[in-house]
């Protein structure tokens, strides 16, 4: 029991002179009366590791590596994202809603820069009026055209004079393949310049002089610019080229609906006594070259006739 | 709760870091003369090197040296402290968990408890009693290692550091229940890594 109190002391002694410093409690060593000797306890090993302690010099250098960094955190300059990263922690307690806001004001700003974008592409002056479908540039040619007016038609190209002053030129060039591909009469690549020195979509100063000019030499001597004027197919034909390549590839392809159309009645082609001059008739190229009037000839097999249709069964 | 002594030293740390906040740089010396011997000895504890304890100590000063200025007082400067040490430890150690290697102190055997534990040990003397304690130490050093690292903190803040379940909590920023918890599963885990030398 002595052995104890005086080990209790000393404990404290130790502790008190040994690190100066608030440190920990300690407890002695758990005693087992009976015999007078330590119990060697968990807490009593985990303690042990209380005396594991630097030298004194240790200390020494470490005040000076200590001031050394110290000075070096004084002078050195912080990164410039120093300020936001502290500030990141607040932000990041936001971040949810601001993610979401950031997404919704992103999705905005493309909406109108897309809105922006659009109607530049399909609108534009009269010298980007890039007609894709022929159909409908005639129509508004046609349409333009109030009176009878000296036309100058040709295969490739048209070209209408109307007489109160406006000039449409609708220029249209068939591609080479849409004479092979009767299918696809959408397919035909086309180039309608509408000059109208009135019109709202023909705003350039250069568009109004070059209509007015047109407009006077047209009234002065109609024959001479009839004439030029005829000449201009050679230059449309040289245009139509680059324009082929500015038309939009979606308007380009054939519906769904044509190709399936093509497909089921691809095979009673010959039986053109339904052929409507307005009504593309769908048949490939290659069906065609391949059919003789001959082997036509052959393969009608059987044929009907009733009030409003004509049936004809061919065999290949 | 903490105890006055705690509250007081609170007060004493507060005053002294509102002089450093207002530009008196010296007056950190105070604090890191006060409080160099415990962070090392907590970060020793945890990484059982001491070149690694002696550098991540100084880092864990220069880091509350450079941020005292946001330091409001909403904790005492001790547990700010810690929690800045411990967090660096944390974060070195996950960082080389695989190179690892102990670089022991020199354990102090005249200490009296240490004398009292190894003569319990062991009937040897002289430059084998310096042997033994030597052994004892590595042993003790290698079995906290195979502690988990939230589970090596707990126990040495409690055991060798002598913090309370509550000022764990608020270093590690858990609840008490979680640190409880955590010390009973360590010293589990230790007391089966330590059966031969438990009597």
């Amino acid at each position: 029991m002595n052995l104890f109190k005086r080990t209790l002391a000393a404990c404290r002694k130790g502790t008190s002179s040994a690190s100066g410093t608030a440190s920990p409690e300690v407890r002695p060593a758990t005693h087992d009366d009976s015999n007078d000797k330590v119990r060697v306890t968990l807490e009593n090993l985990l303690r042990f590791k209380r005396n594991e302690q630097p030298p004194v010099e240790f200390w020494q250098q470490f005040d000076r590596a200590l001031r050394a960094k110290q000075l070096a955190a004084i002078v050195a300059r912080r990164p410039w994202w120093t300020p936001l990263a502290r500030h990141a922690g607040l932000v990041s307690r936001y971040s949810i809603p601001l993610g979401a806001a950031a997404a919704l004001t992103i999705a905005l700003a493309g909406f109108h820069a897309y809105r922006a974008f659009a109607p530049a592409r399909s609108g534009g002056s009269g010298a980007e009026n890039v007609a894709t479908s022929l159909p409908e540039r005639t129509e508004v040619a046609a349409s333009r055209a109030e009176a009878p007016a000296p036309v100058v038609s040709e295969e490739t190209s048209t070209l209408a004079i109307v007489p109160d002053g406006r000039v449409v030129a609708a220029v249209a060039a068939y591609h080479d393949s849409v004479k092979r591909e009767v299918t696809a009469p959408a397919r035909m690549d086309a180039r309608s310049l509408a000059l109208d020195a009135g019109s709202e979509t023909s705003e350039s100063p250069s568009a109004r002089w070059i209509a007015a000019n047109l407009a006077a030499a047209q009234a002065a001597e109609p024959e001479v610019i009839r004439n030029l004027l005829g000449l201009s197919r050679s230059l449309d034909a040289r245009i139509v080229p680059a324009v082929r390549s500015r038309a939009e590839p979606l308007e380009q392809m054939a519906p769904p609906s044509s190709e399936r159309r093509s497909r089921l009645l691809g095979g009673v082609v010959p039986a053109l006594a339904t052929y409507d001059a307005d009504v593309p008739v769908p048949v490939s190229d290659r069906f065609v070259q391949g059919l003789s009037d001959e082997r036509l000839y052959q393969t009608v097999s059987r044929y009907a006739e009733g009030g409003q249709y004509l049936s004809i069964k061919v065999k290949f | 709760m903490a105890s006055p002594d705690r509250l007081q030293e609170a007060d004493e740390d507060w005053n002294i870091v509102r002089r450093v906040q207002e530009g008196d740089v010296a007056a950190f010396d105070l604090l890191t003369v006060k409080y160099r011997n415990r962070i090392y000895g907590v970060v020793y504890n945890l990484t059982s090197n001491r070149e690694d304890a002696a550098d991540l100590t100084q880092d864990a000063f220069i880091k509350a040296f450079q941020s005292i200025q946001r330091f409001q007082g909403q904790s005492s400067f001790f547990t700010w402290l810690y929690r800045i040490a411990i967090n660096s430890t944390l974060s070195h150690l996950r960082k080389n968990r695989v190179r690892s290697f102990f670089s022991l102190e020199r354990i102090n055997t005249d200490e009296p408890v240490s004398r009292e534990l190894i003569a319990a040990l062991t009937d040897k003397t002289g430059a084998d009693r310096e042997t033994y304690a030597r052994e004892l130490q590595e042993k003790l050093n290698e079995a906290m290692q195979k502690l988990s690292i939230k589970h090596r903190t707990v126990v040495t803040l409690f055991e060798i550091d002598g913090l309370s379940h509550q000022e764990i909590a608020e270093v590690m920023n858990c609840s008490v229940g979680t640190v409880r918890s955590r010390l009973h599963y360590a010293k589990q885990l230790l007391q089966g890594e330590l059966q031969h030398y438990l009597r």
